[in-house]
């Protein structure tokens, strides 16, 4: 596999007390949660589905998804969720996170850490404080045949 | 590379819409004055037809195609001129009918590159002949054709003395048959301002009226300073339809330049008399856009935008008027609330009416059978009568395009199967013409189209017997009841006829007819009577966006039930419920017998909160899609209201969540922007047994 120049814009979120981010191009808008509706049969993490401009759109919530505990559970980050609503090629959704953040460059030349194609994660930015932000794989994030232990 | 003009592709969908509509309504028209009269109207008609297509295909370079519709219009400028001119008549329709064949396949296979042009010299040439054949059988109407020799004035010059040595002038001349030649005209000036400024032009106005004509007549004389002038020759003669480009010489250099002056316009002698209908053809084109005025053509997407559009408007409406931070004035604000009620007044016609938009009665996909009817009479000599009934029914644009197909397969089967040849009919007594019957109608929310014949009909035993020899019955053959026999037909790999014909009898085809309707949620079914002929009725959604939906409550949450789906909802009587050791529960009509299980739909999507009891509740019994006796009915916490709504299947996403074989049609936005889901009785109802 050939490591190529890879860099962009990253929106980071709170989730679960952690930083993760999803590139900008993935990103259609960021809004309220509301109007939330429960169809029988999902899998657990999508919880239901809301009106997205006339469309019906799946809400994934990310804390299931990677495996954190519910935010209820700690009630303080409950009025900030909010959903962030990604599209990776056709498919729409809505992602439940704990709060956005805010938006930063990425660059496999200066910052970012890129991993291989098999994890939801495309890689790690560093920020100047040491920290990291988990910067997802959206396609591999949405498709739920990909497992998170 | 495309087949027609470069630059043309913003024009493409326009050109492919209008020339089909144009030879749908030559269909129409040849249809109807085939054993009738052809009035000059109708002659004019197709004369301006042929005369637009011409045109258009002309503009996108399709010479093949511009060319026969020419052949064709001048055909009938001969017989407008004279309507009292001799011709075969029958001869005259078969060639109509290739022609207008042969430019819809073209038209249809436009953007297909894997499709090369067609040729359709030899097509052409047969025209010509006919209608040379036509002028001297008949009294000539018209002089002599020309005999395309261009006039001669391919001496006018630009030319001033003064002009540098970088100063060119060509002519350029025209293919006689090229339609429209001041914008090709246009055109080649713009591709010549790639290698050098036109300084003038001859004609020139290009925008003016007599343009074509002054180019057809004396061709297209160009002024042009370039450093390559091999160059500009090159582009000139690369130009589409031209025939000839003619470089002319200084008048200096010219050595009888004395002879003749240049005149400021060509003469009009000599001008082909073929150029001639062009020009006096022009008025009545017009005239027949003006006619269509009140109907205009619309993309789809624009609509669908605007339907869209009109449910946000809903939504944003009710966001303003039940706004909370409005509250606390409501009650001093009568003003406010008068215009709020307007507001939603109209909201609601406009949703109304942007739904209604989407509805075509379902006449243009009968009378495309009138072609198929009228072909194969010719070939079968079967004589079969074509009768509508009830073709105003309307039903959704994308139903109706769904509709043409099957309907071609059942009208071809009915003709060719189900109608006996004139002999048989003969030996059978039988006096009455042989007649295939179209006939729509609405029945709750699905529109009904039935294909009937009048014709031998089949016989059950004969396709039992035929089922068993192709190995098809699922069953053992005395369980098979008449009606079973007939579905056989509709089964892969079936044919009853022995003999393959062109139109049908290749034993594939009724099945997937059947598979392509139930895929829009219709269905196919089969009645005959032996010796009486047979009847076909498709059933298909009159929308397939908008359905009456019953409103039930389930577990705290709303649903949907199409109504098609729901025969009776009543909430029962104590005595009326029963309950097995097993703790299943059951529950009968008033005064019968027999009994349903009930499958609580709260319970079968998993989110009953509490056992509510029957009595309570609602039960309700539903119309299956298969045949035999249900013995389920479905319990639901209460009903709320009947509404319509757009159902739409689920995204590509949800649908991987097995939502429909837990028993989901999809969801609908409802117009406060809520969600809805849709159940699916009979994914239920399967689930339950």
């Amino acid at each position: 596999m050939t490591m190529g120049d890879i860099s962009g814009r990253a929106v980071s979120f709170l989730l679960g007390g952690e930083m993760f981010a999803v590139d900008i191009e993935n990103i259609i808008e960021i809004k309220n949660r509301g109007g939330e509706k429960l169809l029988p049969g999902l899998p657990d993490c999508i919880t239901g589905v809301i009106n997205h401009k006339g469309d019906v759109i799946p809400v994934m919530d990310l804390r299931r998804r990677m495996g954190k505990p519910p935010a209820e559970s700690d009630g303080n980050e409950l009025d900030k969720t909010c959903l962030m609503i990604i599209q990776n090629d056709e498919d729409i959704l809505a992602l439940r996170i704990d709060e956005a953040v805010t938006s930063l460059e990425y660059d496999s030349e200066s910052n970012f850490m890129q991993l291989d194609d098999e994890s939801v994660l495309r890689g790690f930015i560093n920020r100047p404080d040491g920290s990291r932000i988990s910067l997802f794989n959206v396609g591999k994030l949405i498709d739920l045949d990909v497992k998170i232990v | 590379m495309a087949k027609f003009e470069a630059g043309m592709e913003a024009m493409l969908d326009m050109f492919v819409f209008e020339t089909s509509d144009l030879l749908a309504k030559l269909d129409d028209i040849l249809m109807r004055t085939e054993q009738e009269e052809l009035t000059p109207d109708d002659i004019g008609e197709i004369f301006r037809i042929m005369h637009t297509v011409k045109g258009s295909a002309a503009m996108m370079g399709l010479q093949n195609m511009s060319h026969l519709a020419h052949a064709l219009e001048d055909l009938f400028s001969l017989i407008r001129e004279d309507p009292s001119i001799k011709y075969d008549k029958p001869a005259l329709y078969e060639m109509l009918y290739a022609g207008s064949d042969s430019l819809k396949y073209e038209t249809e296979n436009i953007s297909d590159e894997s499709v090369p042009l067609s040729d359709f010299t030899d097509q052409i040439a047969q025209v010509r002949a006919f209608a040379e054949a036509m002028k001297n059988g008949g009294a000539a109407p018209e002089a002599a054709v020309g005999s395309g020799t261009p006039a001669a004035v391919g001496d006018v010059s630009l030319y001033a003395p003064d002009d540098p040595d970088d100063v060119f002038c060509f002519n350029v001349r025209y293919d006689e048959s090229c339609m429209m030649p001041e914008i090709r005209a246009m055109v080649l000036l713009n591709q010549l301002a790639a290698v050098g400024e036109v300084l003038a032009t001859l004609p020139p106005d290009l925008d003016a009226d007599d343009a074509g004509e002054a180019i057809t007549a004396g061709g297209l004389t160009i002024k042009v300073r370039t450093a390559d002038p091999d160059s500009a020759f090159a582009h000139l003669q690369a130009g589409i339809n031209v025939s000839c480009v003619t470089p002319l010489m200084r008048e200096t250099k010219a050595e009888a330049a004395a002879e003749e002056v240049p005149a400021p316009v060509p003469s009009e002698q000599g001008q082909p008399a073929e150029a001639a209908p062009a020009p006096t053809a022009a008025p009545p084109a017009k005239k027949h856009e003006d006619k269509g005025g009140g109907v205009i053509s619309v993309r789809l997407e624009k609509l669908d935008r605007l339907v869209s559009l009109a449910q946000e408007i809903v939504i944003a409406q009710s966001g303003v008027l039940h706004n909370s931070e409005l509250a606390p004035y409501r009650s001093s604000m009568p003003g406010f609330e008068r215009s709020a009620r307007e507001l939603k007044k109209l909201i609601d016609e406009l949703q109304d009416m942007v739904m209604s938009v989407r509805m075509v009665p379902v006449s243009g996909a009968f009378s495309k059978m009138n072609r198929v009817v009228r072909d194969m009479n010719k070939t079968l000599g079967k004589g079969v009568k074509l009768v509508f009934v009830g073709e105003e029914t309307e039903v959704d644009k994308s139903v109706n395009d769904m509709l043409g197909d099957p309907l071609m397969h059942l009208v071809r089967n009915a003709v060719d199967h189900g109608i006996e040849s004139p002999e048989e009919r003969k030996a059978a007594g039988k006096t009455e013409e042989p007649t295939v019957t179209l006939s729509a109608f609405y029945d709750s929310n699905d529109v009904v189209i039935t294909v009937a014949d009048n014709g031998a009909g089949m016989d059950p035993k004969k396709l039992l017997e035929k089922g068993r020899q192709k190995g098809i019955l699922t069953k053992p053959e005395s369980e098979y009841t008449e009606q079973d026999c007939f579905a056989l037909i509709m089964a892969a790999g079936f044919s009853t006829n022995t003999q393959v014909t062109e139109y049908s009898g290749r034993g594939v085809g009724m099945d997937v007819v059947k598979k392509n309707l139930e895929k829009i949620g219709g269905s196919l079914s089969v009645d005959s009577k032996l010796g009486q002929g047979s009847t076909f009725t498709i059933r298909v959604p009159m929308s397939l966006s908008v359905s009456t939906c019953m409103g039930v409550m389930v577990g705290g949450q709303e649903y949907a039930i199409p109504m098609t789906a729901l025969r009776e909802a009543f909430r029962p009587q104590k005595d009326q419920t029963v309950r097995t050791p097993e703790g299943r529960e059951a529950v009968c009509r008033q005064g019968e017998n027999k009994l349903f299980n009930v499958i609580r739909l709260g319970r079968h999507f998993g989110t009953e909160r509490e056992e509510l009891p029957l009595t309570e509740g609602i039960i309700l019994l539903c119309n299956t899609s298969g045949d035999e006796d249900e013995h389920e009915a479905l319990f639901a916490d209460a009903l709320t209201e009947e509404m319509q709504i757009v159902i739409k299947p689920f995204s590509h996403y949800l649908a991987r969540f097995g939502l429909k074989e837990k028993g989901l049609f999809g969801t609908s936005v409802l117009g406060d922007g809520s969600i809805i889901p849709v159940i699916d009785v009979n994914e239920v109802l399967r689930g339950g047994r």
